[in-house]
């Protein structure tokens, strides 16, 4: 990145990085010193009580009620609630701190707090935040907080945040909850190193952040050097949940456990699942296959589609995407 | 949340600040803080640094930096990406078209279509085709379709021929399609939308001649006496 700024990169707009860039402790031209390398604490060892993922965690968005499933009579064991969308809410996050999320949400099932957060955000809060917060919400399970790790930046920066999610999850030990590790890496260097860590911590249960390594195709070599490690270490006894990908991956994944919103998200598009794959609601492949499921009751999307009542037609597809999500991912 | 390419993060978080290819560094990076207020609208100021670099800042804080701004009498527009600008005023901040990219959607409501399709290969599993396309028999047409579309997405579509004279200039492109599909400008087929949202008065102009250039004429009826 560095190298394509001096090339002649520009960014224009509201995010012209002139006054925030990340990079500038790196930049040749004129940047601040570099800070001094982060040490990796005396990390401690105790035995982390396993979360027992389902096969699907449907995330869901807690500043839009449309994607709490629950209301609709749908009945899933567990969710992930984003600490971020909290944290840009002020109103809500002092409402849901004084109930707790169980309260505030009305969900009877397990909620597991997601710590996956815009980049600003993990660098805003502190151990001593994240207890807090923990503390007052109530969760059921937390994940250790995230980090970034770019495969396209100097490996100090990624490195860094590393060392900070693994001096991190040994501050987390201190809680009394189950907890979920986090697999992240801008190489298999760094992923192989922080799994080895927490394992050693005593973690059992991990989520890997694979949205965008899905997408820029480097998920699948990865996840299988991953499912080796978690494998090896501890004889099978780690459990795996893959974060933020829409669909079952093909290949060896057995075992797996998925969480995403993609069911919300796809329906808020008018997108429908069928058999774990989404397709546009007037697709010729689906639009005239009645649907049995409990939100559609045999009607066809073409017919939900020609309700011509947007809020009716996302109700409808919400329902009816985290039950085909739910029951593919399952499979 | 980043993991992957960080350059595509920002691309993707960001819409507005898609990184272009300059060739040359044209100035060193400088972060030394800039004077000289230009414009102030309610809590919206504009400043102007030594250099040139217009900063927009709201109540203390900087929303952003431009290169360009145009500075009228009741507003100050910034260029953003893909055919759009800030406007700032007294009424607050919007996005609006350029009129290229008006003219643009004009063209496509009138003539044009924006959809995406599902396909399906062994190889390759469920995917979609996300194709924007402009169909007309006149190729003078076409040439200004092409012209504005490289103006405002800086590409060139590709010319199909396949029933009689009819040219179809499309290009399959997802970034460009879900840019246009926010604005909801061909709904269905046969139906098209105006987005008034998004348009000031050079751009209604601009949309209209689009749209005219397409479909329908003004004539004067000689019958009823009106135009």
């Amino acid at each position: 990145m560095i190298f394509q700024c001096i090339k002649g990169v520009s960014y224009t707009g509201l995010t012209y990085p002139n006054s925030f860039c990340r990079l500038r402790v790196y930049c040749p031209k004129g940047g601040k010193p570099r800070p001094a390398p982060l040490q990796v604490g005396l990390l401690r060892s105790k035995k982390v009580a396993k979360v027992g993922f389902p096969k699907f965690v449907p995330q869901v968005d807690i500043r839009d009620s449309r994607s709490w499933f629950w209301r609709d009579g749908v009945d899933l064991p567990a969710i992930f609630a984003p600490l971020w969308q909290l944290l840009a809410d002020e109103k809500a996050l002092s409402e849901a701190r004084s109930k707790g999320l169980h309260d505030y949400l009305g969900y009877n099932g397990e909620i597991l707090l997601s710590t996956v957060m815009p980049d600003e955000m993990i660098d805003r809060l502190k151990t001593e935040d994240y207890f807090d917060l923990i503390k007052d919400l109530r969760p059921d399970a937390a994940m250790v907080p995230d980090n970034y790790t770019y495969t396209d930046v100097p490996l100090y920066q990624s490195w860094s945040q590393t060392i900070r999610l693994v001096n991190l999850a040994n501050d987390f030990l201190d809680l009394d909850i189950p907890l979920i590790g986090l697999i992240k890496g801008a190489d298999p260097h760094q992923i192989r190193w922080v799994i080895e860590k927490q394992v050693e911590m005593g973690y059992v249960s991990f989520a890997m952040p694979a949205r965008e390594l899905h997408r820029e195709g480097l998920l699948k070599g990865w996840l299988r050097h991953v499912r080796q490690m978690l494998g090896g270490n501890h004889a099978m006894n780690n459990e795996l949940l893959v974060y933020g990908v829409g669909q079952k991956l093909n290949g060896e994944t057995h075992n797996m456990c998925y969480s995403n919103l993609s069911w919300f998200l796809e329906a808020k598009k008018s997108h429908c699942y069928k058999d774990g794959v989404f397709y546009e609601i007037i697709d010729p492949e689906i639009r005239y296959e009645e649907c049995n499921c409990p939100a559609c009751k045999g009607l066809m999307p073409q017919e939900i589609y020609d309700m011509r009542d947007r809020e009716s037609e996302l109700r409808i597809l919400v329902v009816h995407n985290i039950l085909d999500l739910a029951n593919s991912l399952s499979r | 949340m980043g993991s992957g390419s960080a350059i595509r993060q920002w691309d993707e978080r960001f819409n507005q600040g898609e990184h272009g290819w300059t060739g040359e560094k044209q100035e060193e990076c400088s972060f030394d803080e800039m004077p000289q207020m230009v414009k102030a609208f309610g809590g919206w100021e504009v400043w102007k640094d030594e250099k040139g670099d217009y900063t927009l800042v709201r109540r203390g804080e900087v929303v952003g930096i431009f290169h360009e701004a145009i500075v009228e009498e009741d507003r100050v527009l910034f260029l953003l990406n893909k055919g759009m600008e800030l406007e700032v005023s007294e009424k607050g901040v919007r996005e609006i078209m350029t009129p290229e990219k008006a003219e643009l959607c004009g063209m496509i409501g009138a003539d044009g279509g924006c959809r995406k399709q599902h396909r399906y290969n062994e190889e390759r599993g469920h995917w979609y085709a996300y194709i924007i396309a402009y169909y007309s028999e006149d190729e003078e047409l076409i040439e200004k379709y092409d012209e504005l579309f490289k103006q405002v997405y800086n590409r060139t579509p590709h010319h199909y021929r396949s029933h009689g004279d009819l040219i179809q200039s499309g290009i399959f492109q997802r970034d460009i399609y879900y840019d246009l599909e926010q604005y909801d400008i061909k709904p269905a087929p046969y139906e098209f939308h105006v987005p008034f949202k998004y348009l000031d008065e050079e751009g209604l102009r601009a949309y209209v001649r689009g749209f005219f250039s397409g479909d329908g004429t003004v004539g004067y009826d000689r019958n009823e006496g009106n135009w």
